[in-house]
């Protein structure tokens, strides 16, 4: 039998043992393949090496060597493993050629095999080489774009972050072994200081000195990993020295390869404010019952203190001074009861008695009623009432009250011969209102004393209860108005009212 | 006998009444002043042997008038304080104030003190 005679007899066992070896002996790669696949590979191999072993035809392992090294380098095949593929069909055909074939024809056709062999390796690992090489360069260039790629991002979402830290309102920071190593604007606006000259200074020339303490505790315990409370509320220090309530939250972190504190920190003075006003609202409304039972628990007492003493002022016949003592006692007690009914009225919840008012007239009303004690100190009452003011409602009564307070006050205070200014407006604003002024030539309020002049119990006067002008804030501001107080030049006091203008339908 | 000058300086006019009643009573001449001011003057003129000083008065400092008093030579001044000016009366008494007496004021105590 010649050559081409035993490889076509031998066909179906040489690809047979072909795959099977290539499935158990070569690699878990080959092993893991199906062997439909396997089929496919190796029986066009096999035509291959038929073609220059018969018919020295060398290009169908030519095509065979490209389609097999385009599939096995996507398989993530090694160029050993495939060798070894192509090698097998020497340990196949071996034990089949010598009982076949005679000694010439045998060794010329071992060296055929040797030289088809030698030449499908050769030339699959030349062409597998230079693909996997392709194939590294293509990544290299995928990898390097891929990179160019993601830096951009980081640049990206570092100036995203970036912005947000500049234009927050709250202060955000960096501190590193108690040095600032990072503050945004609003952090260096907190401080007065320029990002300059923030960089770098000590955190603790940030805090006030009763704050020092607490806050240092809090960052020592950040510093050994320990959990402290969310929020540490303290006196933060500005460039001008002023403490000034601050809140910060901090936490630990790796900043530039190294541990540091970042924090965040705002600033809660309007806060506060807010808070202290609830306090002092509800302080008053405290102050407001109590003034209430006491001025109850005082008013029945005395009232029957009054009563026996004018029938005895009435019944009897004194000696000597004692029938002007009775009298200075009878008169007291009516003080007392005035000031007990100032106390209660300061309590009493407003009800407001609506009916058209016009401004204008009711001061005119005032000063007819007060006519008296401004004629005795000799005061020049001058009026500036603006023209074609509209009625408004509002509760005449309580109106008048209250002008009558800051009237009495002013006339009060004044020496003989001073001089008081009342001049009513009209205002656009959002909404219409009137706006009453009154003034006075007198000594004025000291700057300490102007803030509190509209608190109850609040008084310069000896004799005064302090309820007046709070009185006269409580009306205005059931009203729905605004009341100011304010100085004079050279000197005296002016209060202003503001009424909103509800109209009379 | 001639009577014992005593000045009451008290702003509260009911007060000054009553306290002059009584002193007048108990056979003392008594002259009253309504402020700082005249309280000064008169005790010049007036020359008492006892002041009655109320540390509280409008037109001045009751603690600085108390000075002045004791400048002028007047002794024997005694203040009357409200119940809550324990600071002022302990000041008082240092700048050399003869005694006081709390209001409101008991009369009894008032006589044993002059």
């Amino acid at each position: 039998m010649d050559l081409r005679e035993t490889l076509e007899k031998y066909h179906r066992r040489i690809v047979d043992e072909w795959i099977h070896r290539l499935h158990t002996e070569v690699s878990d790669r080959y092993c893991a393949r199906p062997l439909d696949e396997l089929f496919l590979t190796v029986s066009k191999a096999n035509e291959a090496n038929y073609a220059i072993l018969i018919q020295n035809d060398f290009s169908k392992i030519n095509d065979h060597i490209r389609w097999i090294t385009n599939l096995r380098l996507q398989g993530g095949f090694s160029l050993s493993e495939v060798q070894n593929a192509y090698e097998l069909y020497r340990t196949v055909l071996l034990p089949i050629l010598p009982n076949e074939l005679d000694e010439k024809n045998l060794l010329d056709t071992l060296n055929r095999m040797n030289y088809c062999l030698f030449y499908t390796i050769t030339r699959f690992s030349n062409y597998f080489q230079s693909l996997h090489e392709k194939h590294i360069r293509e990544y290299a260039q995928n990898l390097e774009s891929e990179v160019e790629k993601r830096t951009k991002e980081l640049i990206e979402s570092e100036s995203k972050y970036r912005i947000l830290i500049e234009e927050i309102n709250d202060g955000y920071f960096v501190i590193q072994n108690g040095i600032i190593v990072f503050a945004n604007q609003a952090f260096c606006n907190m401080h007065g200081f320029t990002p300059k000259e923030i960089i770098g200074k000590p955190y603790i020339e940030l805090i006030a000195p009763e704050s020092l303490k607490k806050v240092t505790n809090v960052y020592e315990k950040v510093a050994r990993g320990e959990n402290t409370e969310d929020v540490l509320t303290y006196f933060r220090r500005h460039k001008s020295s002023v403490p000034l309530p601050t809140e910060n939250k901090i936490k630990s972190i790796r900043y530039q390869g190294e541990y540091a504190v970042a924090g965040i920190c705002r600033d809660i003075t309007e806060r506060i404010e807010t808070e202290r006003r609830i306090r002092e609202s509800e302080r008053l409304a405290h102050i407001g019952k109590l003034t209430t039972s006491l001025a109850h628990e005082i008013r029945n007492p005395l009232s029957s203190v009054k009563m026996n003493s004018q029938i005895i002022l009435k019944n009897l016949k004194f000696r000597g001074n004692d029938k002007r003592r009775m009298e200075i006692i009878v008169n007291e007690i009516s003080r007392l009861e005035r000031i007990l009914d100032e106390m209660l009225d300061f309590a009493k919840p407003i009800k407001l008695n609506l009916e058209p008012v016009s401004l204008n007239y009711a001061i005119d009303s005032c000063l007819e009623i007060l006519e008296a004690k401004i004629r005795e100190k000799k005061i020049t009452v001058k009026k500036f009432y603006g023209k074609g003011l509209p009625s408004t409602l509002a509760d005449r009564e309580r109106l008048e009250q209250a002008i009558i307070n800051i009237l009495l006050n002013a006339i009060e205070v004044l020496s003989e011969g001073g001089q008081i200014e009342i001049s009513t407006n009209l205002w656009r604003m959002e909404n219409q209102v009137i706006k009453v002024e009154i003034s006075d030539d007198g000594p004025g309020i000291s700057l300490d004393d102007l803030p509190y002049v509209f608190d109850p119990f609040f008084s310069n006067k000896k004799k005064g209860t302090g309820l007046g002008l709070s009185n006269v804030k409580k009306v205005i501001e059931a009203h729905g108005g605004k009341v100011a107080a304010l100085l004079r030049n050279p000197h005296g006091t002016q209060i202003s009212l503001i009424l909103p203008v509800r109209e009379v339908k | 006998m001639k009577s014992k000058r005593i000045l009451i300086i008290d702003d509260e006019r009911s007060l000054l009444e009553t306290l002059e009643m009584f002193l007048t009573e108990k056979g003392y001449a008594v002259q009253c002043a309504l402020s700082a001011k005249e309280g000064l003057v008169q005790s010049s003129i007036f020359n008492p042997h006892v002041i009655i000083l109320d540390i509280r008065l409008p037109d001045m400092n009751g603690l600085d008038v108390l000075q002045e008093l004791i400048q002028n030579g007047k002794k024997n001044i005694i203040i009357i304080t409200a119940f809550h000016d324990m600071d002022i009366t302990i000041k008082a008494v240092k700048l050399g104030a003869f005694d006081y007496i709390p209001k409101p004021i008991d009369v009894e105590e008032l006589e044993r003190v002059i």
